[in-house]
């Protein structure tokens, strides 16, 4: 994150603190940042619906919980933070509901982004989206944080509570993963 | 998007990182425009201000509801004339609810006494039956059987 948006960001989290200043600092909070929440969070369940209804759900928590920021991250790591672990709320509730059939969960996720009005993908990209959903979620979180969001190792240890040096191994291993599936998948 | 672009980017995500941590080349991208690689994934059109409308609004729907409760160090709110029918009628239909609900178990109780006084009464008579039989000579019952039939 630049300077000016770190910048912009510490001013806002000042007048979130103030009760009289926190709705209008909010909206512009979400404006600030809900374009690079919602691709977080739709590079992992894939759909357009959900990730609408997991932004909404973790931007409503982050309003209900704004007393709990402390400060100590940044305000955006924070909202990372809470749309992540919203996220993965999400999908272990559809592994839940898909336990009892016999389909695969990332399979059911593969057919249900194909069958979504909001994809338009050649074969390339359905592989590419394959290669990346093979990985564990943990792992998928850390490359699309990295790959996609260019985020900095630094600011993926504080949203997952990982080392860095542990990030960056995982981050290896994601490539090659991905590497092999496309090579090996022709 | 091809095979080519896609191992290209992965080998040079990874050539960044050995070279230091500031993350690949940034990408501009537009708030209603992925980045290349996501551009398989649409989005509605205005997407983010309608979202950022629904969101708001469902947000000042929480902060008035907080307000219509108890406020801090000034103590309830006047409450508006709607909420205290509303009030009134939904205590209302509680004690009508509660009511019916000790009615029914009243009767419940009256029945249950009721069938407990015939089983007492149906047990006196089987223990008078008992005491008639005890003594006798079965055979002679048997025979004032026989003589009846």
């Amino acid at each position: 994150m630049s300077a000016r948006n770190e910048q912009k960001m510490q001013e806002l989290a000042r007048l979130l603190a103030d009760v009289k200043t926190r709705e209008k600092a909010f909206a512009m909070l979400v404006e600030q940042t809900r374009s690079q929440l919602y691709w977080h969070i739709r590079r992992m369940v894939l759909v357009h619906e959900d990730a609408d209804d997991v932004l909404q759900n973790a931007y409503l928590k982050a309003w209900r919980s704004i007393d709990t920021f402390r400060g100590e991250s940044s305000l955006s790591t924070w909202l990372y933070r809470i749309a992540t672990n919203e996220t993965l709320t999400f999908m272990a509730q559809q592994r839940m509901r898909n336990v009892m059939t016999s389909i695969d969960y990332e399979d059911l996720m593969l057919s249900r982004m194909e069958a979504d009005t909001y994809y338009d993908g050649d074969q390339m990209q359905r592989k590419f989206r394959q290669a990346v959903l093979q990985l564990p979620e943990k792992q998928r979180l850390v490359f699309n944080m990295r790959y996609y969001d260019d985020m900095k190792y630094e600011q993926i240890a504080e949203i997952t509570g990982t080392s860095e040096g542990a990030l960056k191994a995982s981050y290896h291993i994601a490539v090659k993963k991905i590497e092999q599936f496309i090579l090996n998948s022709d | 998007m091809t095979q080519e672009y896609i191992l290209d980017r992965l080998q040079r995500s990874l050539a960044d990182d050995s070279a230091n941590d500031t993350g690949a080349a940034s990408r501009p991208k537009g708030e209603n425009m992925p980045s290349p690689d996501d551009s398989h994934f649409l989005l509605p059109d205005g997407y983010f201000s309608s979202f950022s409308e629904r969101l708001n609004g469902r947000i000042v729907s929480e902060v008035r509801g907080h307000a219509s409760g108890l406020k801090p160090g000034k103590g309830f709110s006047s409450p508006s004339p709607i909420r205290i029918v509303l009030a009134v009628a939904s205590a209302a239909a509680m004690l009508a609810v509660l009511v019916g609900t000790g009615f029914y178990f009243y009767n419940e109780q009256r029945a249950i006494d009721a069938k407990v006084e015939s089983i007492m009464a149906y047990d006196e008579a089987i223990d008078n039956l008992i005491d008639f039989v005890d003594g006798q000579n079965i055979e002679e019952i048997l025979a004032d059987a026989t003589f009846y039939e």
